[in-house]
């Protein structure tokens, strides 16, 4: 027998060091509030990532809110493979009544991670990059059992081109198998007919399984989900994620009660490396191209752009405007007013001078009626 | 027997009059409610085709390219703002005691489908102001319609999403507006996605929110004293269970030997009657509250608004002609205020109505016109048509005011009274329906005069940049022969002012 080289061990090098440095994943989450964004993020790791917010600080930030961004850092342990988790949360987002441009932080800053990235590239030393691309974004769409809102689709459209992006229906135990069903279709078409491009797995021809698993998820987006912290008892001993109703207990990871667990499978299990990968090479380069092409290729403009995007954000050019009215319509509505004393001004002026004219008139008759009498006494 | 409980005995008869409003996020399931409601298919769903419900409901208003009547989905026309309708579904319930309640279901497809929702209660609030000014108008005609039809709103039911956090912008401020005119429960749709737990916890939570924005609803309020003990408890019963959670199915499904409307999951059956306050929330519409609303809208929303209205007509009135103020405050002098009053003394003598159609007919294609404008396409700016006809409604209006004013005001003759009367009994209608043309008119019109005033704008910059190029071109054509030919023209002109002023 020959004894091999050893180069077929190769993957097992990789294999060793790849579990020494553990892995990275920068997850987004975006979608109006209410749709359980918070309590997929902690069904999906099953560990309480994040708080849900208390009603107090809600209620602290006043109603009227801008779409905001928070980041959650977190190391996951599992059989001593550490995965570091950063997850972007967008509360805020579709909250108020005109939402026009609330996708915009959103956007800036997929950009902004792109740009970060790009300009620590360039350094001379570039061994400790901080890196926030996002390799995949989970937009939660509202179960109405319509179809897609234009608020959705315009976000959609933004954030397909810059970022893997996954849609899926929130909250699915609101509708039955047959509503779902008609949904999913509705939204599959919408997104056809609008061209947005959401992520699909690739299908490896070589592999039957795996290109039947995939089919299998593309068939099913966007998938239907259900999010839940407790655990309860499903009546056969089992201790299940699920949610407990009076008329039973939807279960997460049950396969005819949600996508759940086909999601997971594309998140972590089958597609990881895959969405990291499509965002370095597709994402990320497509952005670097736009860059690069924009600069020259001069970097000396770095600070430049950044700060020149955020003053042409649409949000300020609206308030700037509103502003002006309020301004000019305050000047104006100042000067009518300042007319309109004049003009009582006038008019009292008028009427004086008409009572004036009365009383001299009276004066007048008076005066004579006096002589007139002094001449009747004179004779 | 109370005067309350007779009539509304006199319109069992002949049927309670009964309208019904419902709005809420779109997709929140209002159709679905309704139709389990009634038991009948009276909405048609979206994307459902033509002929689907037993009636195809009235289209009373609309924004924009809202196409109602072709509900197909087309994925390709999703992206377009889809805007806000109005429409109205009539149909007739035989209650188990044998009266009738002719139902009138003001639905709100679109409400909060656009990215920007403002649009959508304005429509909405213009659409209820619009009701009662019906009324107000058909109040102070002499001669009144026998087919007039009371449209105003009793009831609303504003369908909460069920985020499970509390109130959004859009709820606070769309209740705020309406409450105004109507009475508004704001209810749960979906509580199916709620545990028991949650459901509690989203109660709570609106409750406070409507606490802390001062958010009008329609409260379930007793009378110590007064009610039976029985009501007090049915309303102290109803207030601790307010915001009623509900859902509703499309389907039936049998439970326990009965077909019953239910939702069915894979973890099982849900009867919507037994699981939510379904059943609760049809007592309180169709039964116990029913009298309430009404009374409530006629005798107080509606009171309000009329006072309001009417004294801000006088008060305009007054302003104008500050001369006389103090006959205005004469008892006898028929001002708008006590003008109903007076109509009602005098409805009875006959009077020639004859002048009355002419105005009529007169007014009437004009106001066509400006209606015909509003949905026509977008003149072009420098025209500005809106002004126009919004001037001339104005003056119109203006005129029919003076008119009222400059008629006869001696308060002591009887006879130029009644005609002035009849005047204002014309007129308040005509004022109050072009004071909304007008109102709809400026808006245009204010956002035409935003265009153009930005284009006038960008003109003057344009002119200004061109008039600099020439000058710059002059100085480099000219050079210092520009400088002597400046010169001469001032010292010439110097020299002629110095001719001219001695």
């Amino acid at each position: 027998m020959v004894e091999p080289i050893g180069i077929s061990s190769l993957p097992n090098q990789r294999y060793k060091i790849v579990t020494k440095t553990g892995g990275h994943l920068t997850l987004m989450v975006a979608g109006e509030s209410g749709l359980g964004k918070t309590t997929f993020i902690n069904t999906l790791f099953q560990t309480l990532l994040k708080q849900p917010l208390d009603n107090r600080s809600r209620h602290k930030r006043g109603i009227r809110s801008t779409t905001e961004i928070e980041i959650i850092r977190a190391e996951l342990e599992e059989k001593n493979f550490k995965l570091r988790v950063n997850i972007i949360d967008t509360p805020g987002f579709g909250d108020n009544i005109n939402n026009k441009n609330s996708w915009q932080p959103i956007v800036d800053f997929i950009d902004d991670q792109h740009d970060s990235f790009m300009r620590q590239e360039q350094q001379p030393l570039r061994h400790a990059k901080h890196d926030l691309r996002v390799h995949a974004c989970l937009y939660f769409i509202r179960p109405t059992g319509h179809s897609l809102k234009p608020l959705d689709i315009e976000t959609m459209k933004k954030l397909s081109t810059r970022v893997n992006l996954i849609p899926i229906i929130a909250k699915s135990d609101t509708l039955s198998p047959t509503e779902t069903s008609e949904f999913k279709n509705r939204i599959r078409s919408v997104i056809e007919a609008q061209e947005i491009r959401i992520y699909t797995p690739p299908i490896e021809l070589d592999d039957q399984a795996s290109a039947e698993h995939a089919k299998q998820l593309i068939e099913s987006m966007p998938f239907a989900i259900i999010g839940s912290e407790y655990e309860y008892d499903n009546g056969k001993g089992e201790l299940v994620r699920g949610r407990k109703y009076p008329w039973g207990i939807a279960e997460v990871e049950n396969e005819t009660h949600s996508d759940f667990r086909k999601l997971r499978s594309l998140l972590l299990r089958t597609n990881l490396l895959d969405l990291i990968l499509s965002t370095e090479e597709l994402h990320f380069e497509t952005y670097r191209t736009l860059r690069m092409e924009n600069n020259d290729g001069s970097s000396d403009t770095q600070g430049g752009i950044t700060t020149s995007r955020k003053l042409h954000n649409p949000k300020f050019k609206e308030e700037e405007n509103a502003l002006k009215k309020f301004f000019t319509d305050q000047v104006k509505a100042e000067e009518q007013r300042f007319r309109q004393w004049e003009q009582n001004i006038v008019n009292e002026r008028n009427r004086l001078n008409a009572d004036l004219d009365e009383i001299q008139q009276k004066v007048k008759t008076l005066d004579e009626q006096v002589k007139a009498l002094q001449l009747k006494n004179k004779r | 027997m109370s005067q309350s409980a007779l009539r509304y005995k006199n319109d069992a008869k002949r049927g309670i009059k009964y309208t019904l409003m419902i709005t809420g996020a779109s997709g929140t399931g209002k159709t679905t409610f309704i139709n389990s409601l009634l038991d009948t298919n009276l909405l048609p769903h979206r994307y459902q085709p033509i002929g689907s419900s037993i009636d195809e409901p009235t289209l009373l208003s609309y924004i924009g390219d809202f196409n109602y009547h072709s509900r197909e989905f087309n994925p390709l026309k999703e992206y377009n703002e889809s805007t806000i309708a109005i429409t109205s579904s009539k149909i007739e319930i035989l209650d188990d005691d044998g009266s009738k309640i002719l139902l009138n279901v003001i639905d709100t497809p679109g409400f909060g489908d656009n990215t920007d929702n403002e649009v959508c209660y304005t429509e909405i609030v213009s659409y209820l102001e619009q009701q009662f000014d019906h009324v107000l108008a058909e109040e102070t005609r002499i001669r009144r319609d026998p087919k007039f039809e009371d449209t105003r709103v009793h009831i609303c039911l504003y369908f909460l999403e069920p985020t499970g956090h509390g109130l959004r912008e859009i709820d606070v401020e769309c209740i705020k507006k309406m409450s105004k005119f109507v009475n508004v429960l704001p209810v749960i749709s979906k509580s199916d996605s709620f545990t028991q737990t949650e459901l509690q916890g989203f109660k709570k939570n609106i409750l406070y929110d409507i606490k802390k924005f001062n958010v009008p609803i329609f409260e379930f309020n007793y009378d110590e004293d007064e009610d039976d003990l029985e009501t007090i408890e049915e309303n102290k019963l109803l207030r601790s269970l307010q915001p009623f959670a509900i859902m509703g199915s499309k389907e039936k499904y049998e439970i326990d030997g009965q077909l019953k409307f239910a939702r069915k999951y894979p973890w099982g059956i849900i009867d919507i009657e037994e699981s939510s306050d379904f059943i609760k929330l049809k007592n309180v519409l169709f039964g116990s509250h029913l009298q309430d609303f009404k009374d409530l809208t006629t005798n107080f929303l509606y009171e309000n608004y009329r006072s309001e209205k009417l004294s801000s007509v006088t008060e305009k009135e007054e302003e104008k002609f500050n001369g006389d103020v103090s006959t205005a405050f004469d008892v006898n002098n028929p001002s708008l205020s006590n003008l109903a009053a007076l109509t009602l003394d005098d409805k009875h003598k006959d009077i020639d109505l004859d002048n009355n159609s002419d105005k009529e007919s007169i007014r009437t294609p004009s106001m066509k016109s400006t209606g015909s404008f509003s949905n026509g396409p977008r003149p072009d700016v420098k025209t500005s048509p809106y002004k126009e006809v919004r001037d001339s409604i104005k003056n119109e209006n203006e005129s029919i005011i003076s008119s009222i004013k400059n008629s006869p005001r001696m308060p002591y003759s009887p006879e130029p009274s009644r005609n002035q009367l009849r005047t204002i009994s014309e007129t308040v209608p005509y004022v109050l329906k072009h004071e909304r043309i007008i109102s709809r008119q400026a808006k245009l019109q204010e956002l035409e005069e935003r265009s153009a005033r930005e284009l006038a704008i960008r003109a003057a910059a344009l002119e200004k940049k061109a008039a600099e190029l020439k000058r710059r071109e002059r100085m480099l054509k000219g050079g210092g022969f520009g400088i002597n030919i400046k010169k001469e023209s001032t010292s010439t002109d110097l020299s002629s002012i110095i001719n001219q002023s001695p």
